[in-house]
Formats: structure tokens, C-alpha cells, sequence
């Protein structure tokens, strides 16, 4: 085991099986947006403090401008593109249309991310936790009162009334 | 029209743009993909104030990967740019005036070849003295930041007699007020993309908020003839005033220019934080005077407005502040002075609501102030000073009309009165105290007294599909929905039924900027009439056709049909034949200029704004005076819109604007060469948010689209002065700078003698 | 000019982590969570590293409870601390820093030994690890040592780890004879933000209010996080109420050494450690419910 410039990594992203040779500093934001052309990722600060760019790793909403591209390496990640149910938005993404919650949508597919990690995790989050979850997401237009009603919605759509 | 016709209206229409960003599609600028495209990076000064008396880019330009690097001397046309004033260089030429003036362009094939190029351009700057106080700019003997002198703009605006009016006040209150530089902090950082069209276009993508405008400035930046340039809006995200400058389009243009190949430049946060304009950080003084009834009798304000380096938007911001110092309020006598300064700060511009929101803290504390001396409650006596129809303002413009403050003021007072009977005086957990205080505010709609003309086309193919064409920016906040709905209650088509295309400069006219809360009203108007051009064809041959009167018909899912007779119908498309077949044109020009008069230079008399919205927030505070945490609980915010075109997007405007005023309130301040980012600067998240009761007034305005005004930017205006006024409230102290932030809210707590323990009153050795 | 270039290594386990760190030279860059390593890596803190990823470690995983002890692996995320029922028994203010920490987001990838070695003033895990005198155990090829967190940290990103060592895991005695756990945390806003001062305490009060042992930690307020023994033994004895703490103000001033920098000045630390004591008088809050509010 050597230190290498280049490192060979593979993963699955959005349930696709990839594998490629990654620079030993480059983030993951660079390999997604960048080498495998997912654009639905967005960079907003590059520092871990905006959420523009959270995905999901494992099942955990990460910051992907904050981990590296090496970190990939037999995860299981999952991108706004992935959210897709055959060609039709998933019923989060349709909360999200029908509740207002996108204005500029700039913010959109990180907190779709956040908020898809939190609903796999806790089916049936009350306010605290939607509020929790996309606390590190930030959004300039929508205040995101609608934002977490969206969640709300959908969670009662994907798993019915809170208990 | 009757109302009860109206369909597309006051109805929550999704937003045309949702399902693309929802899906992540590569919608943004930052997302296109080019063909092998240049890397632009530009070399920014280090120097808030210097003479450049050399730029060496020979060995960079002989750095790996390097197509060209640009200086001001590569610039073909006019190399200043500036919406209102042009003083801003493209590259400087000869002296930097703030620290993140752009010095350099360079053009490379990866962006760590740019990086490296920038590295080795050596710059030798000959410092100049630096200004940061605008007060010490004014001085006669401060060195000139611009060759025009220091002072860029005066607003003055006089009416009555004010000192002869404070002679005869009851009460008097003089305060001065300060606000901080902002960052807009939208979630886009600024960017751009461009290529070279086969017959020699430069197209360029922008995030932007008015492609028009950036199409004329790159073509005076180039020197070229107008058609040679084409300006795209891509998806913009969010822009809050900052994405009416120029910022990456003009170095776009220029590398395209010379270059030829396809280009993007997006810019880091932190480029985006150094370069870009901030919010005018403003000192209003302010003296306000009331008879021993309440009533205001008298103003006077100076109003210190530091635009640093360059104008972008400062004058507006100036003469906007002026405006709206009174408030809501019927004030006979005024005497106010707005003065905009270059300093070598940062350059300020264009921040939702454009000196307003500045001017609101300072007249509302002002309100507070003097209801506590006049022993009145603070609703009532924004009550019985409110404007109403028939009222003047500062500028001697009687309001007519769609003067909703008043509604706005009682659609608060339930709420007011149950707080302040039970929760204000409910015992607060230990530590804390609660405070309640109310924001209110006026919002001129469009730029004040001048014109700004919107215009928009409706065309119907002959299959009778609808095409809207708008040269309106939409920056998150909705205008294509708005307007298709519009386009759609004219046509009886569903808003989704209706193709846009929205801010291309080769298919769309002129609809000014997406700014100054103009959009709804002034577009909106446009497209109406266009729309009302199209269906008045429409309706003149179905008439021949039916032998119906005009004024009985009606236009409505692909039929138009007798209202009296519902039998009596003809399909659409059987008139668009029919007009084609004439040789009629189906594509309508519509247009909307709002009426104003320019203010006189003097005496700031004049209309400046054809309509205003109003509103009132009321903020619920909690204020821990061990730390000085300050946790909104709740802000009821009631805002005369005029109508609510599409609720949801007005109340998600409400909401938003909360949050910005809560930014604004009590954390935001950009420090010109400290703050660098997103890690020192904070603006509210989602834990952050109070509970919201968005209530919409509609007090129709005549002029409107169906009596629609604006909300933009008044949602964010009234909360930070509410949150003031709850603040002081709670601790009996006030603050009187803005942001609020930690430590100046337990300064008030230390001074309000509310800090416990036997150390309160002195600070620690 | 050429720069020289970061190279990544990631061991499979600690054995061969640390023959690796043996055989690199200091510009080795460990990194467990890579959160703070990224953003040094996009200022150009560091460049040209030779960047060894621990989070492949299986030894530095998991969250040991003993009957006295808790042991939590260095490269255990600030989520899984904050959703721990060992720690939640054994250490309940750290769980409560851990909660507060960052965003979700960074919670998921950052580990508290990575908070730990970053040495931060402001680190949130740092006070409630001291006031529960938290042993940090080192390993390296030739030998593993102790060493209490006061003495691994040394003042601002100055840790005693020394070439070839690996922070393996933290080992606390557990809490449970306190009757109070209480980690506060001012920031600028209620999540994404750095601790302006933060306070630790661990109070265990008679049945009529007498504190009979307290351990209080700040950070934010010196280059590293402040006990004071003569503010804890000052405190010891006396009742807990605002005339005791109050007391106890101009200890508490001679402990810290606070400085002006971006987030707050000096004179807000100093006055706010004092506020945070006498908040330890109260319940922690729970917030109004809408009903409250209306």
C-alpha cells in the first residue's frame, strides 16, 4: 500500500456501478458534477456551509464538497438524479412542486437530499426533526416555511399520518 | 370585466420553472456544457486605493495553458459600465478603488491554469490614501476617489415649514441610526457561460436579473453593434438586487470577443462575497416631532448613504431612502437630505429594497420612540398617522387610491391586542424576557420618478397555441408564472397551456429590470396588454362570423363564445384561420409605462411612483439577557399587495422575506476585508425561522393587473424593525444599529440593568 | 514552478496504518471525516500532503460501555454520539455538544477525534470531554500511551501527537453520579455556527440544593477550553443559586483570557461565561409551543 496521486475508486451512484481513477484532492463535488457529468449537485460554497451540495452516502446526508473523491470508495451514493421514479417525479419531488417550496431552486436538490436521507431514516419525522435535518441547507427565498411543509407532506403521502 | 369570470387569477398556479430544477436538470449557468471551453479567472486588486503603474503578464501569459490574458487596454469600446452612472471599468486601467477591483481577465484551457497565471501577473501598485468613513470623504480636503469628486448624489426633499413646525411640537425625537454592509448571500454564486453563433453572435448565458440592460453594456464594452450580441438568462439563483450588475457578462464578452471559443467563468463564493455589490450600509439622522395629540407634524433627515467604490445603484438607493423616510405616514412638514459618498469600501448597490429597509428601521424606532413619550400605544399611533386616500406625501403626491395601510394596521391589531394581553405579560421563563413591537412600512412600486417601460409580446400560431415573449427575468421569484397567468385569464387558456420564452435578447423586448418590486405590476400590465390586443382580434372576427356584439363574447378553452347564449361558439381556431387568411398578424405588442413625475433637484417634489404597497409585521421576541440571544417566536405579516396574482408566490415571497429581515435585523454585516465567505457570514437557517402568519390585503390598485401591486421586496422591509421594536421592548433599552446582533443586545440588557447578579452595571477589568 | 502534488493513502486496519505513518515523513495529513481536511485543502492550507484517510479503520469504530467506563473510537461520527444511548447515559453533555455540532451533513462525516486533534478553542466535543477528565489513548508501531485531554491539547491546532502516533479512541468515566449534564453553546444562529463561548458543566446537588462536586468547562474564552479549580472549589459546599454564582464572578474572570475576533469581542466572553453559570440556576428550556405563543 503506497501513497498515490491517483487513486481507483469504485461505487455505485444512483444505483449505476462506476469506477474510475480520482486525484488524491479532489472532492466528490468535482467527481459528480464534474467527471460524471450530474449537474443536479450544485456548488455553493465549497466549504460545508450552505448544503447546496448534500448527497447521499449510504443512507447519511453528507456534504459532498467536503469529502473527497478517494472517500467514494465502496459507498453507495445517491444524487438529485436519482430521485426519478420511472421518468415521473417522486412523490417528495412532487410535495416540493405542489407545497411552493422551489423558488430560485438553486437550493432544491440539496435539500431534497437532506430531507430524502431524514425520511428513510425516520418515516414519520415531527417538525423538530424536519427542521433538524435541513438546518444545514441554507435557502435565501422561500423563508422555508413551505420547504417543511413539503416534508411534511410527503411524509404523510409515502407513510401516512405521524403515529 | 366581472369578476366572477376570473379563473387564472388569485389562484395558486405551480411554478413553470420547479419541475426541471426539482429533477436537477442542468438548467443553472455553472451547469451548461460547452465545447472544450475556456476558463476565465480575473486578477482582482489587493489594494483598497492605489495607482497601478505596472501590469507584467508576460510570464504568465507564458504559463501552461494560458489562451490570452486581458487587461484594460484590450478593451474595444467603452470601457465603463454602470446602470445609472458609468464609472465602473470592466479591467481597471489605471487605479483600483476598492480591494477585488478586477485588474486582469485571464482566459485558460483548465481552471488550475488560470489559478497559476494569476499567481504570476505581477501588479505594482503606488498606494493612494485610503477612505472608509464616508463622512471623512466629504471632507474638502479628502483625496478623490473618482475624478468627479466624492460626492456622487444629493436627494433633497422639502416640504412645509419644518422648523417653524418643530417649534410648535408637543414632542421631539433626534436619533441616528446605523446599518451595516450586506451581503445578498443568494444560493448561485455569479456566473456565465458564452459561445460564438455561426454568424458571429456573442451568445452569452447569464444569472442575471436584466439581460437588457447587460446586452447594451457588453455591446458598449465591445464596441459593437447591438445585433452582435445576444444575452440568455439561464436559470438565476436568486440575485436580491447584486445579479442587476454586471458580473461575469462583460468578461464573457470580452474573451468571445477575441477568442472565439466557448467560455464560462463561475465564480467561487468567495469571489462572488469580494466582487459582486453589497447592501449600502446607511447613518440616517433623524429628528421627528408630534403635537401633544401624536399626530406628526414635522421630519428632518440626513441620510449618509456609503455606496464605496462605485454608483451601481447608489443614487436610487439615495433618492429611495429619501422618499421613504416619512414611512406610512401623513408628515406635513419635511426637510430631508440623502447624500450618496464613494468611499473605497466595497462597492454598494441594489439589495431588495434599495435603502428602504434602511430608512424603515430608522422611522420606525422614530414611531416607538414617540408613542412612549406620548404615552400612546405604538399601533395607535401608526394608526392615526397612517396614509390614506387623499393623503400627500413628502413629495407632494396626493395618493388616490389602493392605500392599504390602514388595512394592513388592522389586519395586525387582533393579533396585537390578544399578545399584548396575554402572552407580553405571561411570566417568561427565567432569564428571558419577551417583547412585542410592530414594523410597518411603504414600498413605491418601479424606479423612482423615472420611466420604466415594460413591454412583452403574445403571439397565437395557427393552431391557436399561445406564445408569451417577455424580456422578464424570473430569479426564483415567480414572474413567468405571474405572467402566464395573466397571458392565460386574457386568453381563458390555462397558464401551463401558454409556451414562454423569458429573457433571450434575440426573441424577447425590453421589460426593464427585475428589480424594485416592479415586475407583477409593470410587466404584468404589458402582457395584459398584449394579451388585450390579441383576444380584441379574436373577438372583432368572431363577431362578424357569429353576428354577435363584440362586448358579449368571450374567449375560453379554445372557444369563443356568446356569454348570453352558450350555444353560440366557434373554435379558436377557425378565427386564427380565418385571420391568417386575411393577413392578419396574431403576435400583439403590449406595453406599460407607470405614470411618475421626476422629483425636482431642489425640492424632491414630483410623483415617483405611480403605486405603493404597504404592510405591518408584528414580532414576537424572547431575549435572553444572560447572552443576549434574541428567538423571534413569531411575526405576523400582513401586506397590501394590491392582488394577489398567485397567492402561494406572495405568501412564499412573505416568508422569505421574514427571514432576510431577520438576517438583516439581528446577524448580517459583511466587514470589508474580514468577511470572506459563508463561514463568516450567517444568514438565517431553518432553525432560525419563527413561527409565520403570512395575511394577504388586497386593496385593489386601478392601475394594476387586476389590481395587483408588488411584494418583493416589502415582505423583507417591515421585520427587522419590528424585531427592533419587540427588542427594546422586551429590555427597555434600544438598539439603534443594526444587525442586533449578540453582543449589542446584551450591551442593551447590561444598560437596561436587566443583566443579573451584582456585576451588571460595570464591565469586568 | 512546479507544485508538489497530495497523494492519498487509505490503511485497511491499524496495524497497518501506523507501520505506514512509520515509514512517511511529517508532511503526512491524517484525516477521519475529511471535513476540516477539505476546506484546508480549498484555502491552500495544504497542498502537496500526503493525505492517510483512518476511516477505513475498523479499531477506531464503535462506542464501548463499561460498567464505569465509555470508550468511543476516535473516528466515531458526532451523529452516532449524538444518537448513542451509552452515551446519552454515560456522558449526556457531550451527547448534547455533539447534537448541536455543525449540520447535519457535517455531523455524518465528522468524528470526534477529529474535533479533538483539530484542537479548535471553539470545538464543541472539547468542554464536555473535560469536564469529565477524558483519557485519549495514542498508538503507534512501537507503543500505545494515555494521555488526558489537558494535556493532549496545547493551545490553538497545537495537540501533543507525536510522528507516528494515531488518536485511537477516548475513554471517559461515566457521569452517572451527577445530577446535572449541561452543555450550552452562543452562536450567531441556531445551527451552522461556531461556539462564541460554550459551557460544560456537571453538577451533582444535594437533596436540598448543595453542591457537592461541580465541573465546569468553557471553551471560546482562552486558547484552550478553562476549568478552575478555584472556581469549581469555590462553588463546592454552597447552594446552587444566583447568589453563590454571583459570587464566583471574579473567579471566573481570572480563569478565562478571552480575545476580540470576528464573532464577538473580549468583553461579550467574559460577561456571557458568567451568564452561562447562571443559567445552570434553571431548567433547560424547552421551547414555547405555537399555543404559547398566540
Amino acid at each position: 500500500m503506497e501513497p498515490c496521486r491517483q487513486v481507483p475508486v469504485a461505487f455505485t451512484i444512483n444505483g449505476r456501478a462506476v469506477s474510475l481513477e480520482v486525484a488524491a484532492d479532489e472532492t466528490a463535488l468535482h467527481v459528480i458534477r464534474d467527471r460524471l457529468l450530474l449537474k443536479g449537485t450544485k456548488e455553493g460554497c465549497g466549504i460545508g456551509e450552505c448544503g447546496a451540495c448534500t448527497i447521499v452516502v449510504d443512507g447519511k446526508a453528507v456534504n459532498a464538497c467536503l469529502m473527497l473523491a478517494a472517500q467514494l470508495q465502496g459507498r453507495n451514493i445517491m444524487t438529485v438524479e436519482g430521485l426519478i421514479e420511472k421518468h415521473e417525479l417522486s412523490v417528495l419531488q412532487k410535495a416540493f412542486l405542489e407545497d411552493h417550496a422551489v423558488q430560485c431552486g438553486f437550493c432544491t436538490p440539496g435539500m431534497l437530499m437532506s430531507s430524502c436521507a431524514l425520511l428513510k431514516d425516520k418515516p414519520r419525522p415531527d417538525k423538530g426533526d424536519i427542521v433538524d435535518a435541513i438546518s444545514g441547507n441554507l435557502c435565501r427565498c422561500t423563508g422555508y416555511q413551505q420547504v417543511v411543509g413539503a416534508i411534511q407532506d410527503a411524509a404523510r403521502r409515502l407513510f401516512g399520518e405521524k403515529a | 370585466m366581472n369578476m366572477k369570470e376570473i379563473k387564472k387569477i388569485g389562484r395558486n398556479w405551480l411554478r413553470r420553472d420547479a419541475a426541471e430544477k426539482l429533477r436537477g436538470n442542468p438548467v443553472f449557468c455553472a451547469d451548461l456544457t460547452l465545447e472544450n471551453p475556456l476558463t476565465l479567472k480575473v486578477l482582482r486588486s489587493t489594494h483598497a486605493h492605489a495607482r497601478i503603474k505596472r501590469i507584467d503578464v508576460d510570464r504568465a501569459s507564458r504559463t501552461q495553458g494560458i489562451a490570452r490574458i486581458f487587461t484594460a487596454a484590450d478593451i474595444p469600446g467603452k470601457n465603463l459600465a454602470g446602470i445609472i452612472n458609468k464609472d465602473h471599468p470592466l479591467l481597471v486601467p489605471d487605479k483600483v478603488r476598492h480591494v477585488g477591483d478586477a485588474i486582469a481577465l485571464v482566459a485558460a484551457e483548465t481552471e488550475t491554469a488560470a489559478e497559476r497565471a494569476l499567481q504570476a501577473i505581477q501588479v505594482t501598485y503606488e498606494d493612494l490614501p485610503v477612505i472608509r468613513d464616508p463622512e471623512e470623504a466629504l471632507k474638502e480636503d479628502a483625496p478623490r476617489i473618482h475624478e468627479t469628486g466624492n460626492l456622487l448624489f444629493t436627494r433633497k426633499i422639502k416640504r412645509g415649514e419644518v422648523e417653524r413646525a418643530f417649534d410648535d411640537c408637543a414632542v421631539v425625537v433626534e436619533k441616528t441610526y446605523r446599518t451595516s454592509f450586506l451581503e445578498h448571500a443568494y444560493l448561485e454564486p455569479d456566473a456565465g457561460a458564452g459561445y460564438v453563433a455561426a454568424d458571429g453572435t456573442l451568445v452569452i448565458y447569464a444569472s442575471t436579473q436584466n439581460p437588457h440592460y447587460d446586452h447594451g453594456e457588453v455591446a458598449s464594452l465591445l464596441g459593437v453593434a447591438h445585433e452582435k450580441v445576444r444575452i440568455i438568462q439561464a436559470a438565476t439563483g436568486g440575485g436580491f438586487g447584486s445579479k442587476l450588475d454586471l458580473n461575469t457578462q462583460g468578461f464573457i464578452g470580452l474573451a468571445l470577443y477575441y477568442l472565439g471559443r466557448p467560455v464560462r467563468y463561475v465564480y467561487s463564493r468567495e469571489e462572488s462575497f469580494l466582487a459582486t455589490a453589497k447592501r449600502h450600509p446607511l447613518t440616517i439622522t433623524i429628528k421627528t416631532g408630534t403635537d401633544s395629540q401624536g399626530r406628526l407634524m414635522a421630519m428632518r433627515a440626513r441620510i449618509l448613504c456609503d455606496t464605496g467604490a462605485y454608483g451601481s445603484y447608489g443614487i436610487a438607493v439615495a433618492s429611495r431612502a429619501a422618499v421613504h423616510a416619512t414611512g406610512p405616514y401623513e408628515v406635513p412638514n419635511v426637510d430631508i437630505e440623502a447624500l450618496c459618498v464613494y468611499t473605497n469600501n466595497p462597492f454598494a448597490g441594489a439589495m431588495r429594497g434599495f435603502g428602504a429597509p434602511q430608512a424603515a428601521f430608522a422611522f420606525e424606532s422614530q414611531m416607538d420612540l414617540l408613542a412612549g413619550e406620548l404615552g400612546i400605544s405604538p399601533l395607535e399611533m401608526r394608526r392615526q398617522n397612517a396614509l390614506r386616500e387623499g393623503s400627500f406625501t413628502g413629495t407632494g403626491q396626493k395618493l388616490t387610491a389602493s392605500v392599504g395601510i390602514r388595512d394592513c394596521l388592522n389586519a395586525v391589531k387582533p393579533f396585537y391586542e390578544r399578545v399584548m394581553e396575554k402572552w407580553r405579560h405571561d411570566p417568561a421563563p427565567t432569564f428571558k424576557k419577551r417583547g412585542v413591537g410592530l414594523g410597518a412600512m411603504w414600498y413605491g412600486i418601479g424606479n423612482t420618478g423615472l420611466q420604466n417601460p415594460s413591454t412583452a409580446q403574445i403571439e397565437m400560431d395557427p393552431e391557436g397555441s399561445v406564445t408569451l415573449y417577455t424580456g422578464c427575468a424570473d430569479i426564483g421569484q415567480g414572474s413567468t408564472t405571474v405572467l402566464s397567468q395573466i397571458a392565460g385569464e386574457m386568453l381563458g387558456l390555462s397558464p401551463g397551456a401558454i409556451r414562454a420564452v423569458v429573457a433571450d435578447t434575440k426573441y424577447t423586448t425590453d421589460a426593464g429590470a427585475t428589480s424594485a418590486s416592479r415586475q407583477t405590476y409593470i410587466s404584468g400590465n404589458a402582457v395584459k396588454d398584449a394579451a388585450g390586443k390579441l383576444v380584441e382580434i379574436l373577438l372583432t372576427e368572431a363577431s362578424n362570423l357569429l353576428k354577435r356584439p363584440k362586448e358579449s363574447l368571450i374567449v375560453d378553452s379554445g372557444l369563443i363564445r356568446d356569454k348570453n347564449d352558450p350555444e353560440k361558439t366557434v373554435p379558436v381556431t377557425d378565427i386564427v384561420r380565418r385571420a391568417h387568411e386575411k393577413g392578419l398578424s396574431l403576435k400583439c405588442q403590449g406595453s406599460f409605462d407607470p405614470v411618475t413625475e421626476p422629483l425636482d433637484p431642489e425640492t424632491g417634489q414630483g410623483v415617483p411612483y405611480a403605486t405603493y404597497a404597504f404592510a405591518c409585521h408584528l414580532a414576537q421576541v424572547t431575549v435572553d439577557v444572560l447572552t443576549g440571544e434574541v428567538e423571534v417566536n413569531r411575526i405576523v405579516a400582513a401586506h397590501d399587495v394590491g392582488k394577489a396574482i398567485n397567492p402561494a408566490g406572495v405568501i412564499g415571497q412573505i416568508y422569505g422575506g421574514v427571514a432576510m429581515g431577520i438576517g438583516f435585523g439581528l446577524m448580517e454585516r459583511y466587514v470589508p476585508g474580514r468577511t470572506v465567505s459563508l463561514n463568516d457570514y450567517d444568514i438565517p437557517t431553518c432553525k432560525d425561522m419563527p413561527d409565520i402568519v403570512p395575511i394577504v390585503v388586497e386593496s385593489a390598485e386601478p392601475t394594476g393587473p387586476y389590481g395587483a401591486k408588488g411584494v418583493g421586496e416589502p415582505a423583507l422591509i417591515p421585520t427587522a424593525p419590528a424585531v427592533l421594536n419587540a427588542i427594546s421592548d422586551a429590555l427597555g433599552e434600544r438598539i439603534y444599529t443594526l444587525p442586533a446582533n449578540l453582543e449589542r443586545v446584551l450591551e442593551a440588557a447590561v444598560a437596561a440593568g436587566v443583566f443579573p447578579g451584582s456585576h451588571g452595571v460595570k464591565q469586568p477589568a | 514552478m512546479m507544485r508538489p502534488k497530495a497523494t492519498y493513502v487509505r490503511p485497511g486496519t491499524l496495524t497497518e496504518a501506523v507501520d505506514l505513518l512509520q515509514d512517511l515523513d511529517d508532511r503526512c495529513k491524517l484525516l477521519a471525516g475529511g471535513t476540516d481536511v477539505a476546506t484546508e485543502l480549498r484555502s491552500g492550507a495544504i497542498r502537496g500532503r500526503c493525505l492517510v484517510d483512518l476511516s477505513a479503520l475498523p479499531e477506531l469504530k464503535g462506542i464501548h460501555e463499561a460498567e464505569e467506563e465509555l470508550v468511543i473510537g476516535s473516528g466515531v461520527t458526532l451523529s452516532e454520539i449524538a444518537s448513542s444511548a451509552g452515551v446519552a447515559r454515560g456522558a449526556p453533555a457531550l451527547a448534547k455538544a455533539a447534537a448541536v455540532f455543525g449540520s447535519r451533513q457535517i455531523r455524518n462525516m465528522a468524528t470526534i477525534g477529529g474535533n479533538i486533534c483539530r484542537a479548535s478553542p471553539a470545538g464543541d466535543t472539547l468542554p464536555p470531554l473535560y469536564v469529565q477528565d477524558a483519557e485519549l489513548e495514542l498508538t503507534s508501531s512501537s507503543k500505545t500511551r494515555r494521555v488526558s485531554i489537558r494535556d493532549f491539547i496545547q493551545g490553538p491546532g497545537r495537540i501533543d501527537l507525536k510522528a507516528g502516533e494515531i488518536l485511537k479512541c477516548i475513554r471517559l468515566k461515566k457521569a452517572a453520579d451527577f445530577t446535572m449534564h449541561r452543555f450550552d453553546k452562543i452562536g450567531n444562529r441556531k445551527a451552522l455556527a461556531v461556539s462564541i463561548v460554550n459551557l460544560a458543566g456537571l453538577v451533582a446537588l444535594s437533596p436540598d440544593g448543595i453542591i457537592q462536586r461541580i465541573r465546569l468547562a468553557w471553551g471560546s474564552v482562552a486558547p484552550t477550553v478553562v476549568r478552575s479549580s478555584r472556581v469549581e472549589a469555590f462553588l463546592t459546599g454552597k447552594p446552587l443559586r444566583m447568589e453563590t454564582l454571583d459570587q464566583a464572578y471574579p473567579l471566573v474572570q481570572d480563569a478565562i483570557s478571552p480575545i476580540d475576533d470576528a464573532r464577538a469581542s473580549a468583553a461579550y466572553r467574559r460577561r456571557v461565561a458568567v451568564g452561562l453559570l447562571f443559567r445552570l440556576t434553571t431548567q433547560q428550556e424547552s421551547p414555547d409551543s405555537i399555543m404559547d405563543i398566540a
